[in-house]
């Protein structure tokens, strides 16, 4: 009894996503902590040695700091979670992951009396392999031994956190990324073989993004990753029918013409002529198979292959409504209204704002997947945008942590319980 | 030369210093008595350097040593460094040298040891105290966190208690609508709402607030 009442005190949610960090504990209320999800091995220096501050890895706030400029940033820079997962030998990777962990903890390690360690809830992707699990519990217990900081943890999948996050019991959660997208059925508990993932995420779209640069005559600054995927955020657009968009956008040229000025700079991007491109970046994301892309593999964008990472198959080409419904169809006919009934978006792919003068011919991301699944026949859909997706991961592991009690062992086979990391 | 009472005054000081106090003394003959808790000491100074007045106040502090009292002789530094002090070590006679300024101890007319094991007792009453004040400290900390843990176990229940009316508010009424729709006559009782602790605080986050989670999460067992 006294020790769930310890674990509702100390259960500490870390969210491993693509892009960000998002981490802290049940006393941090509505929001986490983020940092980028990232750390930099910064190059031995003389100096540094002599002043005793040497750092293999840094992470978080301080990253800026220490960044040189130079060829080999791009190698020195890692992004752990990029694709969704770290291979298992990327000992980097893992590494920036333990930095992280321990700095987020040591962060809200409490002072004074009784404090023994956290009780930590941390979120994978649901595609993530086994041995994921294995190096992150290993990382844990090394994190317990030399620090004391947690004393039971736990991992979920993230569609699951935000299953919970939005209070919904039976829904799918459709979560997409930098490098791939999950969508993963949930009734009362992940149904792990159902889930089905696209090997297509926000990189693909800054992809595609970077292609209609160069097309318009900006190939200097589609090199500029960053740019890249501001200029998707604020010149890209989600069509209805993509057909009929860019019809309406040859037709009407000036009314899909927009100009972007990229904040701090005399930098303006006007895709002149070629507005009605802007439709083919919300396209991509939800479905890569129209005739238009075909001239942008050939002239050599990447086409999104298939791909196997442990026993989950990425698939590169499917749509976005066939995969929700191959993942559907694998569950149980009863559950399915269920399941259709409540489909999840969540993550930043999805944040498309129709302007107000393109209304009918640009949506958002529920009316396009909604029309989506009615052209395939499923009539009863009812799709919602995560309100705050960059916060639902984390919300859902405090709540797990909160309501899982302390004695629930974990098990390989259930993949949940927690892991004592006090015992040795 | 220094004023005799100023020295007289000086040296007081001085002994005071050492934990002496004075009970008697006589400008005229030239000596002061103190006592401390245990014994007496005799000082006896020296104004004159001519040699008969340091032969007869040094014979009269070794008759004061030798029946057991602590002697002690005041002279001025330029018949020190005169005399030296081999004398006054080897009977045991204390010897404060005094110039125009100040006071200080040449050599100790405790009996040897007996110094070293006051500066010991000192240091033992002094450990003796810090300990018992350790312990007093110890003490009310320990009362501290003892009544931190009462006051965070008080909110955790008040929390608990919080969510317990809700889910009781939530049940009356799915009750009194379910009996509504079968035609029953609804029996609603008001329920209190759930108190706020917005003032303080202590409010569970509005992702935890009827979350139909927590029922099937915690319900989980090995």
């Amino acid at each position: 009894m006294f020790e769930e009442e310890y674990k509702r005190r100390y259960v500490f949610g870390a969210d491993y996503g693509t892009s960000d960090f998002k981490y802290g504990p049940i006393t941090q209320g509505e929001k986490p902590l983020v940092v980028e999800n990232r750390g930099y091995f910064p190059e031995p220096s003389i100096v540094a040695s002599i002043l005793g501050t040497v750092r293999e890895v840094v992470v978080g706030k301080d990253v800026p700091l220490f960044l040189e400029s130079g060829a080999d940033l791009a190698t020195r820079l890692v992004y752990p979670m990029r694709s969704g997962t770290i291979a298992k030998d990327d000992s980097r990777s893992w590494r920036v992951i333990k930095e992280l962990t321990l700095m987020a903890l040591k962060e809200f390690r409490p002072g004074g009396f009784g404090f023994r360690g956290f009780y930590l809830v941390a979120a994978l992707s649901a595609i993530a392999p086994r041995y994921m699990y294995e190096t992150l519990f290993e990382i844990y217990r090394e994190i317990a031994r030399e620090d004391n900081l947690i004393h039971s943890a736990t991992i979920i999948p993230q569609p699951l956190a935000v299953a919970i996050a939005h209070k919904t019991t039976s829904c799918v959660v459709v979560e997409s990324g930098h490098g791939n997208t999950q969508v993963a059925p949930i009734s009362r508990a992940p149904i792990r073989g159902a889930v089905v993932a696209l090997n297509r995420g926000g990189s693909e779209a800054n992809a595609i993004t970077a292609e209609i640069l160069k097309d318009a005559g900006y190939g200097d600054l589609a090199r500029e990753e960053a740019l890249v995927r501001r200029v998707k955020e604020n010149l890209g657009l989600l069509p209805l029918d993509l057909d009929r968009a860019i019809s309406y956008a040859k037709s009407n040229p000036e009314a899909v013409r927009a100009v972007y000025q990229v904040p701090g700079t005399r930098i303006k991007i006007d895709l002149g002529e070629n507005s009605w491109a802007r439709f083919l970046i919300g396209e991509y994301v939800f479905d890569p198979n129209h005739e238009l892309f075909q001239s942008y593999f050939r002239r050599g964008m990447p086409r999104p292959r298939d791909a196997k990472v442990g026993d989950i198959v990425f698939y590169g080409m499917l749509n976005l409504a066939d995969t929700i419904i191959t993942s559907i169809e694998r569950c149980p006919v009863e559950l399915q209204p269920h399941l259709y009934g409540q489909v999840i978006l969540s993550g930043g792919n999805f944040s498309w704002r129709p302007p107000e003068g393109l209304k009918g011919i640009a949506v958002d991301a529920e009316t396009k997947l909604s029309r989506m699944l009615r052209q395939r026949g499923v009539e009863n859909a009812k799709v919602t945008l995560s309100p705050e997706p960059q916060y639902a991961v984390w919300r859902g592991c405090i709540v797990f942590g909160y309501a899982v009690p302390a004695n629930y062992q974990w098990s390989w086979e259930r993949m949940e319980g927690w892991i004592n990391l006090t015992k040795t | 030369m220094v004023p005799r009472r100023i020295l007289f005054t000086r040296l007081i000081d001085f002994m005071a210093s050492q934990g002496y106090r004075v009970v008697d003394e006589s400008i005229g003959e030239g000596f002061i008595r103190f006592r401390d808790s245990s014994r007496e000491v005799v000082l006896r100074v020296v104004e004159d350097t001519s040699r008969d007045e340091v032969l007869s106040t040094v014979i009269q502090a070794a008759f004061d040593a030798a029946s057991g009292k602590a002697a002690y002789v005041a002279m001025p530094i330029e018949l020190v460094s005169k005399i030296g002090d081999h004398a006054f070590r080897i009977h045991r006679i204390g010897v404060l040298v005094y110039d125009s300024h100040s006071v200080f101890e040449l050599v100790s007319g405790e009996p040897r040891g007996k110094a070293k094991q006051a500066a010991i007792n000192k240091e033992d009453r002094n450990d003796e105290r810090f300990a018992v004040m350790l312990e007093s400290l110890s003490a009310r900390l320990t009362r501290l966190e003892e009544a931190m843990a009462r006051l965070a176990l008080l909110d955790e229940l008040r929390t608990r208690l919080d969510i317990l009316e809700g889910m009781v508010l939530s049940q009356k009424t799915r009750k009194a609508v379910e009996e509504e729709r079968s035609g029953k006559p609804a029996q609603v009782e008001v329920v209190k709402e759930p108190v706020e602790h917005a003032e303080t605080g202590r409010e569970l986050p509005s992702f935890l607030r009827e979350n139909p989670w927590l029922d099937i999460l915690s319900g989980k067992s090995s």
